[in-house]
């Protein structure tokens, strides 16, 4: 599918299309959620077997469309000592990186005519930028304070208890989650999303997870694990273990506020998942060059969709850590493993590289000093 | 720097949409705060003294050692990156290079393990510390006016010889 | 290019401004989070100086990282309660203006002297991940030995984290 590069008065494709990218990125999140809790109560149902949602559409579609509704025109109940401004700050905290990280989530690859027949790729993305997986990870560590504040803010034991082990929970597995990113980043040799995914083309044996085998696999699942527990789901839900806890950071929000935390859950497990597909599961290219014709979306959406339904699988199959457990797990386990791994793939490259592969390392230039003259060093390799 | 442009958009745009939602609620909501409603939730009970209390030390020490060991992910990163570009040579070295700095990590990671601050299991060697009584002294239960009323009133209890109509 | 200078003042304001509520607010919680402001405005500050790398880290390990330490330390100590800080002034206000005043001194001689570079400087290398990497591990260049030195400095920082939280309870 070759798209013309055509423009309207001054208004050019190529500058267009990271918009287009927002406000399709922006509106499927916020119209994707609702199918997901409904998705999620009625697999979680079908697993337990029971009915789940059937009332409100077919097949209890709009559910969450009601619950939606219903919580936006709820109370909005402001509690007794609290800290207002934080307390009204925190789900806005929370939900601007959930909602800003997938700016950099590569969705496919548009094939665009560039005049006389030149073909180019250019990446359906809103922002193609060099350090695509680190300004991922930025975000994501943002996220703890929408968690602490909330649980700080709201003059509650069980808040603050939440909120306290949740971001000591996130910051944990955050370290497992970056050190299997970096293996990653290794195998894909850059940080950008889009060169990462580009790097994967082929079958599934260029996938990242089957590259250094076994190591890619191991620290892709490091990195399911990771991804999990970053998201606060089950079963490492502990900052909303709601036996010992009641809810949680949010125990004390109420109307909308209290559905924004459940947003940026989803949210955060959209784009999380993304990642994942982006970096392990070869993105939007297809498994085998014979099904090259379904379109790179497609497959994106495919493999995403494939990831939220193991979270919910996860969620209705184990049961919930205990938090020394949970922090045994993160510290003691994962990190070393993911931390192996980045090393163990590092050496196996150097050891097969051939010896007369060439350097793609830049030649050194002199350190810029302006007392002394400009001197190219010379270069021995 | 022209590929960041939407990405500050994006996050006005995502943070507009915040906004909205948290303030479109707030005006559309109703608003009939009673005593009992804004009391902070403790499971029905009166709740006891401020929720803002000291926690054990072990966050701060977890978050103490996040920055040590993120900072070392800050330095993998370009390592990472640039790996696949060298030769045999230039990655034999990088590998030695990055291999001295893990090691030494790795001599922080085993002296924290066996100091003990990764185990969160009660009784392990940290042990917490009592509350002071002073701490104690000042938890006073916040009031709502109900207390005196007690249990209702029920009548006396019969005696077990009483006729049953 | 003006639409830049344009953004760099905004930033500056914001920044700033941010600052200030750092040192002017009595909540430490809040002072906390607008010394997280401060640190997203520097992060621009080196997106638009074309240090991405920078710019990214600063985010991750200062506002990520650091500033949830201060957050966990303000609430570890019970700072955040509604009447903190009461005023100990004494003697600490007037070094405090005479501090800043030396330091605004400075800096404005700095400027008139033109000591402190007054236009854009166009920086040698540009910020992204791989240049980075090929300056840093390049066994050319003169930083490797800081590098290494940098994690002997990681080391002591844990031992010394890990020896304070647990003086007391032994």
């Amino acid at each position: 599918m070759v798209i013309p590069n055509f423009s309207i008065g001054p208004l050019h494709l190529l500058d267009v299309l990271p918009y287009v990218a927002i406000v399709t990125i922006l509106g499927v999140i916020l119209l994707l959620t609702p199918f997901l809790v409904w998705y999620e109560r009625v697999a979680l149902a079908l697993i337990q077997d029971r009915l789940g949602p059937n009332r409100v559409g077919p097949r209890g579609l709009l559910q969450a469309f009601a619950d939606g509704i219903k919580l936006f025109l709820k109370e909005d109940i402001r509690p007794s000592a609290i800290d207002a401004t934080i307390y009204y700050a925190a789900p806005v905290l929370m939900m601007i990186p959930a909602l800003a990280a997938c700016a950099v989530l590569p969705v496919a690859d548009l094939r665009i005519d560039m005049g006389g027949g030149r073909i180019e790729a250019i990446p359906f993305v809103v922002g193609n930028v060099n350090i695509g997986i680190l300004y991922l990870l930025g975000l994501t560590s943002l996220q703890v304070y929408g968690i602490v504040l909330a649980g700080w803010a709201s003059n509650n034991k069980y808040s603050l208890m939440g909120g306290l082990r949740s971001s000591a929970q996130t910051i944990s597995y955050e370290l497992s989650m970056t050190m299997a990113v970096l293996t990653g980043v290794l195998i894909s040799g850059s940080t950008n999303m889009v060169e990462i995914v580009r790097s994967q083309a082929g079958t599934v044996a260029d996938w990242n997870i089957a590259k250094f085998l076994p190591l890619g696999f191991i620290a892709t699942v490091v990195y399911l694990i990771a991804m999990v527990a970053e998201t606060n789901r089950a079963p490492f839900d502990l900052p909303e273990a709601e036996s010992e806890l009641v809810a949680g950071f949010h125990t004390e929000y109420s109307s909308m506020k209290f559905a924004m935390f459940f947003m940026c859950e989803y949210a955060s497990m959209l784009v999380i998942s993304g990642v994942a597909t982006a970096l392990w599961f070869g993105g939007w290219n297809s498994p085998h060059p014979a099904l090259n014709f379904v379109p790179g979306f497609v497959w994106f959406i495919l493999k995403v969709v494939a990831f939220v339904m193991v979270y919910v699988w996860v969620r209705a199959t184990l049961p919930r850590l205990r938090y020394d457990a949970l922090m045994a797990l993160g510290w003691k386990r994962l990190l070393p493993i993911a931390l192996a791994a980045l090393v163990l793939t590092a050496t196996w490259d150097a050891v097969r590289t051939p010896a007369d592969k060439k350097s793609g390392w830049p030649v050194i230039e002199a350190p810029h000093d302006a007392d002394k003259p400009v001197a190219r060093a010379s270069n021995a390799r | 720097m022209s590929g960041y442009i939407p990405i500050v958009v994006m996050l006005c745009l995502a943070a507009l949409l915040a906004a909205v939602m948290v303030l479109g609620s707030h005006i559309l909501g109703p608003h009939k705060p009673s005593r009992f409603k804004v009391a902070p939730y403790e499971c029905g009970v009166t709740p006891v003294g401020s929720a803002r209390e000291r926690f054990p030390v072990r966050f701060f020490l977890v978050a103490m050692l996040f920055i040590v060991f993120d900072v070392e992910t800050v330095f993998l990163f370009p390592w990472a990156a640039t790996f696949g570009a060298g030769d045999k040579g230039i990655k034999l070295f990088l590998l030695g290079e990055m291999g001295v700095f893990i090691a030494l990590l790795l001599v922080a990671y085993a002296y924290v393990w066996q100091a003990g601050a990764l185990d969160w299991s009660e009784g392990a060697r940290v042990q917490h510390e009592a509350t002071p009584p002073e701490a104690l002294a000042v938890r006073t239960p916040i009031l709502f006016g109900n207390e005196g009323s007690g249990p209702v009133n029920l009548p006396a209890a019969r005696p077990s010889g009483a006729a049953n109509v | 290019m003006q639409g830049n200078s344009i953004g760099f003042w905004i930033l500056a304001a914001l920044c700033i401004a941010a600052a200030v509520q750092v040192v002017a607010n009595r909540n430490p919680v809040r002072s906390a989070l607008a010394l997280v402001g401060v640190m997203c405005c520097l992060s621009v500050f080196y997106f638009a100086q074309g240090a991405e790398f920078v710019g990214a880290v600063q985010v991750i390990v200062y506002a990520g990282a650091i500033m949830v330490l201060f957050l966990f330390v303000i609430m570890l100590l019970n700072l955040g309660a509604p009447n903190p800080m009461m005023d100990r002034v004494g003697l600490s206000k007037p070094v405090a203006l005479l501090a800043s005043a030396v330091l605004l001194g400075s800096l404005a001689f700095a400027g008139a002297l033109k000591i402190a570079p007054g236009r854009a400087v166009k920086s040698p290398v540009s910020g992204t991940v791989q240049q980075i990497g090929y300056a840093l591990f390049d066994p050319g260049r003169p930083w490797l030995f800081a590098f290494e030195l940098t994690s002997v400095l990681l080391l002591v920082g844990v031992v010394g984290a890990v020896v304070l939280a647990q003086r007391r309870s032994d």
